[in-house]
C-alpha cells in the first residue's frame, strides 16, 4: 500500500482539487507564450517543466514571474480550453497566481508548514488539495 | 477583512452587478493576503493584449460591460497585440483582428482611455504621492512606487479592472504604508560608478533575502 502524508498550508483560492503532481522548485508563469492556452504545455526554454502538460495536474512551483497577464491566461485555460491545473501549490503566492486561481476557481495554497513543497511532493505523486481546510493529502507514487 | 458600510453595500449589489462581482473577487483577494481592510483606489492600468488574455479575457471584459461596469478612477491601458494601422502587412489568423478590436470596444464602454502604452506615468495617468494604484504594468508600478511615492502592487490582470470598477482594493503588500519603510541603507562613495554600484547593491540585497 502506498504511503500517504498530510501537509498543512495557507489557503489562497478556496476549493478542493486533486490530480497527479507536476513539481519544480523554480518560478513559472501562466502567460500564453510560456504555457500555451490551447494545449497547456510549458514552452519556456531551459525551464525544468519545459514540454510538460499542466492540464489537470496539481502544479507545484516557487511563485509567479513574468507578465501580470498570467492571471487572464489562467482564466482562459480554465474556461475555454480546459487546460488549467486541478490545483496549485506555491512556496509563496504572488498576486498574479492568486488573482488567476481565485477568479478561475482553481484551488490553491502556499506556505506549507512542513517545509518546501518540492521537498515533500514528487512528480507523479497523487495529491489532493483541500484549501477549504488548509490541508494537502499526498499519496506517494509506489 | 473589515469592510466599511459602503463596501458592504457594494457587496450586497446596491451599486449593480458589476460592482458586486468585483467586490466578491476583491474580498477573496484580501482574504488570501490577510488584508485587514480595503482602501480607496485612485488610478488603474489594464491589459489589452488579446494574444495573452485569449478568449476568456475577452469574455471577461465583455461580461463586465454587460453588467454595466464603469471604471471609477482614471484608467489607461497597455499596448494591444497588433498594429491596426499596418494590419494588412501581416498574416493574422482568421478572426484575430476582430477579437482585438472587441477588447478596445469593451474598454471604451468601461471608460478606459485608449492610450495603449506601457508608460502611463509619463503623461497619461500620473498618480500623486500616497495615492493607491492597480496597475498591471511592472515598469510603471516600480516608477510610481519609488519616484512618485504612489502605492501599488504589481497587480494581476483580473484584480486590476475589478478594483477599478469597485473603486476599492484590499490593503496588502506595497499598498500598506507599514510595508513601505526602508529595511537597509547603502551609501555610494563614487558617483561615477553609481549605475554599476546600484546593480551590485541590489543583487546583494536580493541574495540576502533569498
Amino acid at each position: 500500500m502506498s504511503e500517504t502524508i498530510t501537509l498543512h498550508g495557507h489557503p489562497v483560492s478556496r476549493g478542493v482539487g486533486e490530480g497527479e503532481a507536476l513539481v519544480c522548485d523554480k518560478p513559472l508563469s501562466f502567460i500564453a507564450v510560456g504555457i500555451s492556452n490551447e494545449e497547456g504545455i510549458v514552452r519556456i526554454d531551459k525551464h525544468p517543466l519545459n514540454g510538460q502538460s499542466i492540464a489537470g495536474k496539481v502544479l507545484i512551483y516557487d511563485t509567479d514571474i513574468f507578465s501580470t497577464g498570467g492571471a487572464l491566461s489562467m482564466y482562459t485555460k480554465k474556461t475555454i480550453y480546459k487546460t488549467a491545473p486541478a490545483a496549485v501549490i506555491w512556496r509563496k503566492a504572488h498576486n498574479i497566481g492568486a488573482g488567476g486561481t481565485i477568479y478561475a476557481g482553481v484551488p490553491s495554497m502556499d506556505q506549507i508548514e512542513e517545509g518546501l513543497p518540492w521537498d515533500l511532493i514528487s512528480t507523479g505523486d497523487w495529491v489532493k488539495v483541500d484549501s477549504e481546510q488548509g490541508i494537502v493529502e499526498v499519496t506517494k507514487k509506489s | 477583512m473589515r469592510l466599511s458600510d459602503s463596501d458592504k453595500r457594494k457587496l450586497d449589489g446596491e451599486e449593480g452587478p458589476a460592482v458586486r462581482h468585483a467586490m466578491e473577487h476583491l474580498v477573496k483577494m484580501g482574504g488570501a493576503f490577510e488584508a485587514e481592510e480595503m482602501v480607496d483606489l485612485h488610478s488603474c492600468h489594464l491589459l489589452s493584449d488579446y494574444r495573452t488574455m485569449g478568449e476568456g479575457g475577452l469574455e471577461f471584459y465583455e461580461q463586465l460591460v454587460e453588467w454595466g461596469g464603469i471604471m471609477r478612477v482614471p484608467t489607461t491601458c497597455d499596448p494591444m497585440s497588433m498594429d491596426m494601422k499596418n494590419m494588412d502587412k501581416f498574416d493574422w489568423p482568421e478572426g484575430y483582428p476582430e477579437k482585438q478590436t472587441r477588447i478596445s470596444d469593451a474598454f471604451r464602454d468601461l471608460g478606459v482611455a485608449l492610450t495603449f502604452s506601457c508608460t502611463p506615468h509619463l503623461g497619461h495617468n500620473v498618480p500623486k504621492f500616497g495615492e493607491n494604484l492597480a496597475w498591471v504594468e511592472g515598469n510603471a508600478t516600480g516608477y510610481a512606487n519609488s519616484v512618485l511615492g504612489a502605492r501599488g502592487n504589481r497587480e494581476d490582470s483580473i484584480t486590476a479592472p475589478l478594483a477599478g470598477i469597485a473603486g476599492r482594493t484590499p490593503k496588502f503588500g506595497l499598498l500598506d504604508p507599514e510595508n513601505r519603510v526602508g529595511e537597509c541603507l547603502s551609501r555610494s562613495i563614487r558617483t561615477s560608478w553609481s549605475g554599476w554600484a546600484a546593480t551590485a547593491v541590489g543583487l546583494a540585497i536580493f541574495r540576502h533575502w533569498e
